[in-house]
């Protein structure tokens, strides 16, 4: 009888402390996966150094948490502790390749599941513009502006109007997407002579566009 | 089967008075025998307004009596003969001439209550016991009682406040006669806003109470007031360097044929002294500067008692306090009033309170430079409490409350723009709360339901108690359910000494979701406050001198609502991309907290001793890291002894020593020069030399300080005059041995700055 009420009183006991030894204690991880593709060869980016870094709410700083390359399909995953952080920077960097580096919002990251970002780059190619004024004259004004090619990165040429007077014999070297086609458009003012130029710029390789007047 | 049951639905009840003061009796046994042999019947202890009730009696005849060793014996003789109705008994019992009223430590109230009251992390004083623990100038105050209550830690000697089993003071309810008390300390740490005098009993809950409480999640200290005597005029008068006061308290009208008086009053008032005393008697504190605290407090009360036990008292009363140091001035004040009544129903076997009450709270900050920051709280309060007796001294109440607040929070932030919250909250509580007694076992299963109206959320708190008396001597017992609260503080629970102590509305503008502890991601619809309580322990008598309480206790604090001190972006769309955590006013914590608590009682004729240990460890989480609260002590022991000496025992001698381990800080760990770019970019930071030095601080609370401890002592002489009047002189010394407890340290000039060094004083009370 006394035993009895001795067990219900331990197992009541039990049933009370119970729900408090709960999961494992301490920070929340963040799991961040990725693929990363090559968009000029359609497949994913391999060989490439990916970096992950946080800045601390109201800093500028980046501090590197881990750099790990990705595996031969261009994937990555970290898993990383949940901080007092207000956002995460990823960055992917691949010699000829187009520099990834995205902010990642501490408020888009959630614990309950993986966090997916995929991006994307392109390899990297030049077109050397050349500009050959063949007569030339000191009230020759060229003006040229660029049609296609790879626009808004920090290595790009400007999208803005170019102009040029007198005597001209420079080269332009600009970086494009590879395997896409660059092209500008050309007055010479007073005069008729205006056209397209164009160039498919094949990956790796610097593509000749040459502007003859 | 019913009709079996119903058929012996008689009731006994009654109320208890003292016939010298016309006042109720609470705690009395009362027993029920039986008039051929002898044999108890059944028992009942009187309640706080002396009412007893004994129900589910068979038809006999009876003798019921109270037993009370410093009163005569009272017998009465009743007999049953119906099956069904109530029996009225009133008792008016007188005191026995030969033994004086000190000559013994009267056991206490709870020793009673062993058997069949769960009285778990429950503490019961009264007013003698409030007297046998010493305070500052000889003046016995309600707050030496909390502070040597198992579980509960103050953080310093000025401006202290109580932190209980890990739960801050936002989250301790104090109730006076059914009302709340916003702020029941004053500035100085030392006195409450009570009066000692007219303490009739306080419970102290430092967990798992039952549900007829809500609205906080840490703990309950419930006060109740006598009334005034009902028979003669009386009073006391008292001083010391602290403070002065005055109690009067009388019969309504003239008393006749030795009938109490059917109103009474009682007023008391207290006004410190410090102002004009503290710069010469304690030179030492403050640099000379003495002690810049006042106070006044303000109460009164009137009582009109029914033939039948029925009664109604409204009171009122008005407390202010303020705080000036060189740089900052604080003030708070509150005033209020309310009714209470109890009706005891003829016919029917149930016992009905009441209140309704109104406050205000204002508190003010203001610095030199600063614009003038205040919080301010009103509000009113309206419930009722009916109590169903059961057989076998079991009891069902239940009871609904309602309340409406209003509060305003205004303050400034750095570039001196206003920030001003006001909210309007109604709150509305109901609980029911059954408790029964089958075998050696006490189980009290009650329910509480409280409803947050403006927040749309209603928080279903189950409550369950339980004891198991495995002996006469030896009791197992447990608690534990869900608690929740509206109010949030004003403060920020990391700020260690806090005069300012504001209430807000439980905040809306909080982060949307939270990841706790356990990497659980939760949703926060608001900023109302939880927590899960459960506690294990033990009882045991040794002899019939000592008696040992041990209990264990985790608490889960699952949500908190603190004020956001990360905040650095404004809560607009600009900054949208920004986490929460970095732009709302205020962030959700969590908590955890367990510890054990050791109270040892011994009492013997002359001596009576109190001895507590508290082992507590408490963490917080703020959502990415956990840290160790300003106030988590590991450990904590204090000793209470009580003497008394003399031929006729009127000295008394008592003593306190409290030791307290390091609480935490944050260390500094580095310093550099407040360059302050004086010329724009162009400054040539190799050649200036600013003159400001700035700190580069470690990780927070990683540090503790020395351990605290302090001995504090009292003598009291009585003299007792024919007339019964009395004076007492009481010598008392605070911090005995002049220990340098640290308050804070200055972190430019590493100045250590003490809390109160040694303090002697002395004190004088004409009691009428």
């Amino acid at each position: 009888m006394k035993i009895k009420k001795v067990i219900s009183f331990v197992f009541l006991i039990l049933l009370f402390f119970l729900p408090f030894h709960q999961c494992k204690k301490g920070a929340a991880t963040f799991t961040l996966k990725g693929t990363i593709t090559d968009e000029t060869l359609n497949q994913g980016l391999n060989n490439a150094q990916v970096y992950l870094y946080k800045v601390p709410a109201g800093s500028s700083e980046k501090i590197l948490i881990e750099s790990k390359q990705l595996d031969a399909n261009g994937n990555f995953s970290f898993s990383f502790q949940r901080e007092a952080i207000e956002k995460y920077v990823i960055m992917i960097e691949k010699e000829n390749y187009f520099l990834i580096e995205e902010d990642i919002y501490f408020s888009t990251l959630t614990t309950t599941q993986d966090n997916i970002r995929d991006y994307s780059t392109t390899a990297k190619s030049w077109v050397k513009i050349k500009l050959k004024n063949n007569n030339p004259q000191t009230n020759d004004h060229l003006r040229y502006i660029k049609q296609e090619g790879k626009v808004n990165c920090i290595e790009c040429c400007p999208s803005s109007e170019q102009n040029y007077y007198g005597d001209l014999d420079t080269s332009i070297y600009c970086i494009n997407d590879a395997n896409t086609n660059y092209s500008i458009y050309y007055w010479i003012i007073g005069t008729n002579q205006q056209n397209l130029l164009s160039a498919n710029t094949s990956i790796f390789d610097t593509t000749e566009i040459l502007l003859n007047y | 089967m019913s009709l079996v049951i119903f058929s012996q639905d008689f009731t006994v009840r009654g109320f208890v008075f003292d016939k010298s003061t016309g006042e109720p009796m609470a705690y009395e046994k009362i027993k029920l025998i039986k008039n051929t042999d002898s044999s108890l019947v059944a028992g009942s202890l009187s309640d706080l307004d002396g009412f007893f009730n004994i129900a589910k009696i068979k038809k006999g005849k009876y003798i019921i009596k109270v037993d009370n060793v410093l009163y005569k014996k009272q017998l009465k003789n009743i007999e049953v003969t119906a099956s069904k109705g109530i029996l009225n008994v009133r008792f008016e019992l007188e005191k026995l001439a030969s033994i004086k009223e000190m000559d013994e430590i009267v056991i206490s109230a709870e020793a009673r209550q062993k058997k069949n009251q769960v009285l778990i992390s429950q503490l019961k004083l009264d007013q003698k016991t409030l007297e046998l623990i010493p305070s500052m100038g000889g003046e016995n105050d309600i707050v030496g009682a909390f502070s040597v209550t198992p579980g509960v830690i103050t953080t310093g000697d000025q401006g202290g406040q109580l932190y209980v089993r890990g739960g801050t003071p936002i989250q301790n309810k104090i109730l006076l006669d059914g009302m709340t008390i916003y702020n029941p300390f004053h500035s100085i740490g030392f006195f409450s806003i009570f009066e000692t005098e007219l303490v009739k009993n306080v419970d102290v809950f430092t967990g798992g109470f039952d549900a007829k409480y809500g609205g906080r999640i840490s703990s309950v200290m419930d006060i109740s007031y006598r009334d005034g005597n009902r028979m003669n005029f009386g009073g006391k008068i008292s001083t010391s360097p602290f403070l002065a006061k005055l109690v009067l308290e009388g019969p309504m009208s003239s008393t006749k044929d030795g009938e109490p008086s059917v109103g009474s009053y009682v007023f008391s008032a207290k006004h410190s002294l410090l102002d004009y005393t503290s710069k010469t008697i304690y030179p030492s504190v403050n640099d000379g500067n003495g002690l810049p605290f006042n106070f006044t407090d303000l109460y009164g009360k009137i009582t009109f008692n029914s033939k039948s036990g029925s009664k109604f008292s409204a009171f009122g009363f008005h407390n202010r306090d303020s705080v000036n140091y060189n740089i900052a001035d604080l003030n708070w004040i509150s005033s209020g009033g309310g009714i209470n009544f109890m009706l005891v129903p003829n016919s029917s076997p149930i016992l009905i309170k009441g209140h309704v009450n109104g406050s205000n709270y204002q508190t003010t900050f203001s610095e030199n430079t600063l614009e003038p920051r205040y919080s301010k709280i009103g509000g009113f309060d309206l419930g009722f409490d009916f109590t169903y007796f059961l057989r076998n001294e079991g009891e069902l109440n239940y009871g609904i409350n309602i309340g409406g607040f209003n509060t305003t929070f205004v303050t400034y932030n750095e570039v001196k723009r206003k920030i001003q919250a006001e909210n309007f909250t109604t709150e509305i509580g109901g609980y029911v709360n059954y408790r029964f007694l089958p075998g050696k076992w006490v189980i009290q299963p009650s329910l509480r339901m409280q409803v947050y109206a403006s927040l749309a959320t209603i928080s279903p708190e189950p409550r369950l108690g339980i004891k198991y008396n495995a002996g006469d001597k030896f009791r197992i017992k447990m608690s534990g359910g869900r608690f929740s609260q509206n109010f949030t503080s004003a403060s920020s629970d990391r700020d260690v000494v806090n005069l300012f102590n504001g209430l807000l509305s439980a905040p809306t503008n909080v982060q949307q979701s939270f990841v706790n502890e356990f990497q659980q991601l939760k949703e926060t619809k608001n900023g109302l406050q939880y927590a899960w309580h459960s506690i294990l322990g033990f009882e045991l008598d040794i002899g019939k001198r000592i008696s040992l309480n041990i209990e264990g206790y985790y608490k889960y604090f699952s949500q908190l609502s603190n004020i956001n001190q990360n905040k650095i972006y404004e809560d607009i769309a600009e900054f949208a991309n920004e986490a929460d955590e970095f732009k709302k006013d205020f962030i959700i914590e969590s908590g955890q907290s367990y510890g054990v608590d050791v109270l040892m009682k011994y009492s013997k004729n002359r001596i009576f001793l109190w001895g507590v240990y508290s082992y507590g460890y408490s963490t917080r989480w703020d959502g990415f890291v956990s840290y160790f609260p300003v106030f988590d002590r590991r450990h904590n022991i204090n000793i209470v002894g009580s003497y008394l000496f003399g031929k006729n025992k009127d000295f008394e001698f008592n003593l306190r020593w409290n030791l307290g381990s390091g609480l935490p800080f944050t260390p500094t760990s580095g310093y550099y020069q407040a360059e302050n770019f004086s010329s724009g970019v162009t400054t040539d930071f190799t050649t200036t030399n600013p003159q400001t030095i700035s700190t580069l601080l470690g990780d927070f609370n990683s540090e503790r300080l020395p351990y605290y401890h302090r001995l504090d002592v009292t003598l009291k002489k009585r003299f007792t005059f024919k007339n019964e009047d009395e004076i007492e002189l009481i010598a008392s010394v605070t911090n005995v041995y002049n220990r340098s407890n640290i308050f804070y340290v200055n972190r430019v000039t590493s100045e250590e700055i003490y809390q109160f060094p040694i303090l002697p004083s002395f004190g004088l009370s004409y009691k009428f």
